[in-house]
């Protein structure tokens, strides 16, 4: 009973927090619909393990993106060992990882695609309209290395943007 | 993000674009519920994608196995063809039992712990370790065992074979002899 119920809330704050999810997924794959199912699996999987341990419920959407970027770190390292497949099965997984038709949004993730997994993060949180606070959180540190950092990504965009104007 | 434009890569430039894909999949994501059911099968069951990955790198397992196995008798065992075909007919069924044992391997981690949602990465790792269990009790135990009854039956055949020569020598001479 006590696990139905358990099940319940998780199942609400999943509803609630799976776009975020789904999006994370989307930046740390190659868009390819097994793989953005595979990483949101294991994902789910990790939030559901851990769920019973989180003590400040209202901590709920730094956990989230805690657990899910470190499912991701970790996938994307298996992901380099394996092989890919073509097996397509899930209506919902093609439908989110199809090409969204936007130019702009195609750019925007293969410019995603070559950054390292460090800035890749900070930008997928930043343009995520996740505060500066939250990020200092997620990423365990403070708020003033945060801005460091930020002010670091927007030079080196600068320098990949000057380097594509040259070629 | 205009390309020829100097400010196409500043941050809020990429954000105003990353909010018109993040409401494209918000607007799918809210038309899908998961169910208590979809829960507990994405915990505990493999992903089709992974169970082939799976039975995949276990053939390329199998595969490698089969052929250091046959290189091993080709340059080591062959006493004469007899005993090729015995290897290859006790290797044929082995190669199905260790495919087979793999699966087994995926299906009783998850009748023995079916309340434990385990990630299917770890479940992976632990199916291929279970098959290279199987596999090093097989070229441990079960082979060298083999080897050694098939060779002892090696000898006794060439010993009655020597015999028969002996045998056949005496006739020879004696009916010389005679």
């Amino acid at each position: 009973m006590a696990n139905k119920k358990r099940q319940t809330e998780f199942l609400l704050m999943l509803d609630k927090y799976q776009g975020t999810i789904m999006k994370l997924c989307l930046v740390y794959t190659d868009r390819h619909p097994e793989n953005v199912k595979d990483l949101y699996q294991e994902i789910v999987c990790n939030l559901w393990e851990s769920y019973p341990r989180i003590r400040r419920k209202n901590n709920i959407p730094t956990w989230v993106y805690r657990v899910a970027l470190y499912t991701a770190y970790t996938h994307q390292r298996s992901r380099k060992r394996s092989v890919p497949f073509i097996d397509l099965d899930d209506g919902f997984f093609e439908t989110v990882a199809s090409d969204s038709g936007n130019e702009m949004v195609e750019r925007l993730y293969s410019l995603i695609d070559r950054l390292e997994p460090e800035d890749r993060t900070l930008l997928f949180l930043y343009i995520d309209n996740v505060s500066q606070v939250r990020i200092a959180e997620i990423l365990d540190t403070t708020e003033s290395a945060i801005n460091h950092r930020i002010k670091r990504l927007k030079q080196k965009l600068k320098k990949m943007n000057e380097n594509e104007e040259e070629q | 993000m205009k390309k020829n434009s100097k400010e196409e890569l500043n941050l809020e430039a990429l954000s105003a674009v990353w909010q018109q894909e993040s409401a494209r999949v918000e607007e799918i994501v809210t038309e899908h519920t998961v169910t208590h059911a979809q829960l507990n099968r994405h915990a505990r069951r493999l992903s089709p994608h992974r169970r082939q990955l799976m039975i995949t790198q276990g053939y390329a397992l199998l595969g490698a196995a089969a052929l250091v196995w046959l290189i091993a008798i080709y340059d080591k065992y062959v006493v004469d063809e007899l005993d090729l075909v015995a290897h290859i007919v006790v290797a044929i069924p082995l190669l199905f039992v260790l495919v087979d044992s793999q699966l087994a391997a995926a299906s009783l981690f998850r009748l023995r712990i079916p309340k434990r949602p385990i990630g299917a990465a770890s479940r992976h790792i632990s199916c291929l370790t279970a098959a290279v269990a199987i596999m090093a009790v097989f070229i441990v135990v079960v082979i060298p065992a083999y080897e050694g009854r098939t060779m002892s039956a090696c000898g006794m055949h060439q010993r009655a074979m020597a015999i028969n020569t002996v045998n056949q020598m005496l006739e020879n001479l004696s009916n010389t002899a005679l």
